[in-house]
């Protein structure tokens, strides 16, 4: 069952030069609990369509819906993760952040300290529930951002490109732990990238977005079990095959 | 074509600058209604036809400019001395424990005094007239120039000190080719500070000190005769002069200090 | 500076004071000894006027001080959210701020009588301009991101003006506050002394003028001084440290 849905979603936008094509005629569905990976170079609209599912911006045409609804402005069943630290709120303390969804929804103090700590013990940074964001390593506040998209219990996470501003050592280490929180709350993820390996490391299946106008150009299911081992000869095979998608028709 | 290309532009023109009006116009609409319907008599609350009137005549019958001139000669004169005196205290804390030691509490303490608060100090010492109004304005101006400085030459790094020795650099040179040009951006801001608290306690101390001529004085004089239109052309006077003084030469200053920040970013 | 360090700075200084007052530059009557200077503070600290006039100087500030708050914070935000209002006050702001506030005193004397509602007046006029370019510049510098984050958790408009815009801005409005303080004590001393009101530090300064008393008006330029950068420090620098220090948002400057 699909649990989100582009139809035929295109975005125009004006510049210097005249109006601009971002994506034109983007199609293709999510099922629920799925992780779909968007993987294209700099400049392909992947992060383009992100802002469009989630809400931010409007598509020239073509309709984007989530669960059935069609998707509009304010958010509330989609959990946004972007890649600058600095999304984090630093008047808050990693608690308070991961509290923000609730306290919006109006739900009792005491239960949403409850929930934060949970959250936070999901993320394995229960202990620095009472750390400001500026006092936590780059690591640890995409993971306590990672909590507070996940905290008001939404149904879809949405990730541009959370990890590429970490070093890579670090990098790894959150790919693995995403995959375990994925497989613990079993969510619907899309998640952008133009790092391929970690796309296939991630994903259940890659849609490859291909540059001026976006448009998809291949979907491709990885069919290996998890824990994916990355240098085994099955992950480097899609990788390839990955790779060889992006490369065509430059 | 052509045409349709001018009458757009003229029309464009037109409402921007409709737009830029807009605000005094309003202003002046209101404070229209009030003088003529408020509780004040039109003696206090001159109307602004009477307003612009005083204005026009005392510009014109060279009152306003001799005032503005007045003043604005005061500052210069006074601004340069206290440019000189504070940039030299600055240095010399930034360059000796001693002097530093000696002066912070000063420094510290005079910074947060109203410049006024010295007039009559200064009028004891000095007597009444430009001397005391002068060395008072220098004197409020140096303050800022003098902590700005100081922070200039605190902020010369060590790094560069230790390349410029090792390079065979001896104290004249260092001092010319590092701690200046790194000072400098510090040094200009202290000096935009120092103008801009010049010109305020400017105007303030020529109410005080009975200076005869001056924007000052000239509305602290006009309170005699109940003479409102007067005060209020001289404080407009004064704000377009200011806003000469903002966009001229603050801005000037400020866009070169940013600029020089931008060279040096650290 | 260490405390032992600033006690060393203070004497070297009162003693610098006291070579030039006793080297007769200027005559003995109007350069006091230190203990002259010393003398005449703690006259007026026993007898009890010194806090009297604090405390009249310190009244007029805070109600002017609040007022500016209570107008310019909203006119910031208004600024900052809104172009046509920005557009809007922007050139009066512009043409106004120039003029220094205490060339309205003879004005304000005339309009609202000597007394404490000048000094309001005054303080108010001196306050507002800092608290309206302060909160207009945060407004306008709330991070976006942190306003998608909010919106894509749910939030309405409300919601992100109180939990975001305000919190995100208040570096900025703390910055204007710290600016309308330092313009405030000007105009209210300034306008102290032209007002020649009855009580208030300014008026020391003026009253003592009349008989020469240099070691009362240099006694209350010291109080000045020390009163301005003590609140300086304690209530604006904890202010900071509190809010946005704490937060990292602003790097805590010590002069």
């Amino acid at each position: 069952m699909a649990h989100i849905e582009l139809a035929r979603v295109s975005y125009d936008y004006a510049s210097n030069n005249g109006p601009v094509t971002a994506l034109s005629e983007v199609s293709f569905d999510v099922d629920a609990s799925e992780f779909l990976c968007i993987v294209g170079r700099s400049g392909c609209g992947k992060t383009t369509l992100l802002n469009i599912v989630a809400g931010f911006l409007k598509p020239t045409s073509g309709e984007i819906r989530i669960g059935g609804h069609v998707v509009h402005g304010r958010g509330g069943d989609r959990g946004v993760v972007f890649q600058d630290f600095a999304q984090l709120f630093p008047w808050r303390t990693a608690q308070r952040n991961v509290e923000f969804g609730l306290q919006v929804r109006g739900v009792a103090a005491a239960e949403r300290a409850e929930t934060a700590r949970r959250f936070l013990k999901l993320v394995d940074l229960e202990r620095f529930a009472g750390s400001y964001p500026h006092e936590l390593s780059g690591g640890m506040q995409q993971r306590v951002a990672i909590a507070r998209a996940l905290a008001y219990n939404p149904s879809v996470l949405l990730m541009d490109e959370p990890f590429a501003a970490l070093d890579a050592l670090t990098r790894d280490e959150m790919q693995r732990f995403l995959v375990g929180v994925w497989e613990e709350t079993r969510k619907t993820v899309l998640y952008v990238t133009h790092n391929v390996a970690e796309a296939v490391y991630l994903a259940d299946r890659i849609i490859v977005l291909s540059p001026h106008p976006g448009t998809v150009r291949a979907q491709t299911r990885i069919t290996l079990t998890r824990p994916r081992d990355p240098l085994s000869v099955a992950f480097l095979d899609f990788q390839k095959t990955i790779v060889a998608q992006l490369g065509q028709g430059r | 074509m052509y045409r349709l290309g001018v009458a757009a532009a003229l029309r464009r023109a037109v409402v921007s600058l409709a737009g830029a009006a807009a605000p005094f116009i309003t202003v002046a609409v209101l404070w229209q209604a009030f003088a003529m319907y408020g509780p004040f008599p039109p003696r206090l609350f001159p109307g602004v036809d009477k307003i612009v009137a005083t204005f026009v005549r005392l510009l014109f019958n060279g009152i306003l400019p001799a005032h503005a001139l007045a003043t604005l000669a005061r500052l210069g004169v006074a601004f340069a001395l206290g440019a000189v005196a504070g940039v030299l205290v600055g240095m010399l804390m930034g360059r000796s424990r001693w002097a530093e030691r000696l002066l912070v509490p000063v420094v510290s303490v005079g910074n947060p005094i109203p410049g006024l608060a010295y007039a009559p100090l200064f009028v004891i010492w000095f007597g009444l007239g430009n001397l005391p109004a002068v060395l008072l304005v220098a004197f409020a101006a140096a303050f800022p120039i003098a902590v700005n400085t100081w922070s200039g030459v605190r902020a010369v790094k060590e790094i560069w000190i230790r390349a410029a020795e090792s390079m065979g650099a001896r104290e004249r040179q260092l001092f010319r080719s590092v701690v200046l040009p790194a000072a400098l951006p510090y040094v200009l801001t202290g000096l935009r500070l120092g103008l801009a608290r010049a010109w305020r306690v400017l105007v303030a101390v020529e109410m005080l000190t009975a200076v005869g001529f001056g924007l000052g004085w000239l509305i602290f004089g006009a309170r005699e005769f109940l003479n409102t239109d007067v005060m209020l052309a001289g404080l407009a006077m004064i704000g377009i002069v200011g806003l000469t003084l903002e966009k001229l030469v603050f801005e000037r200053l400020e866009r070169y200090t940013v600029v020089r920040w931008g060279m040096m970013t650290q | 500076m260490s405390p032992l360090g600033i006690v060393l700075s203070f004497g070297l200084s009162a003693i610098a004071w006291e070579l030039f007052a006793r080297s007769g530059m200027l005559p003995a009557a109007i350069t006091p000894s230190v203990f002259a200077i010393g003398a005449a503070i703690g006259r007026m600290v026993l007898n009890g006027t010194l806090f009297v006039h604090i405390g009249y100087t310190m009244f007029r500030i805070v109600v002017g001080l609040a007022l500016a708050l209570a107008v310019g914070v909203p006119i910031g935000m208004l600024m900052g959210r809104f172009r046509p209002a920005e557009r809007f006050t922007l050139p009066l702001v512009s043409v106004l701020s120039p003029i220094p506030s205490l060339a309205w005193v003879p004005l304000f004397i005339l309009w609202f009588g000597l007394g404490n509602a000048a000094s309001i007046a005054l303080v108010f006029y001196a306050a507002t301009f800092p608290v309206i370019l302060n909160t207009w510049t945060g407004v306008k510098s709330v991070n976006r991101i942190w306003v998608r984050s909010a919106e894509s958790m749910g939030a309405g408009d409300h919601a992100v003006f109180r939990r975001v815009v305000l919190p995100g801005s208040l570096a900025f409005v703390i910055a204007g506050l710290r600016q309308a303080f330092a313009r405030a004590w000007i105009a209210v001393v300034g306008g102290e002394m032209i007002a020649a009101t009855s009580w208030g530090l300014g008026w020391v300064i003026f009253d003592s003028k009349e008989y020469l008393n240099t070691d009362v008006m240099l006694g209350s330029l010291l109080v000045i001084g020390g009163l301005g950068l003590l609140i300086e420090r304690l209530v604006f620098q904890m202010l900071e440290h509190r809010t946005v220090g704490r937060w990292g948002m602003v790097k805590t400057v010590r002069t």
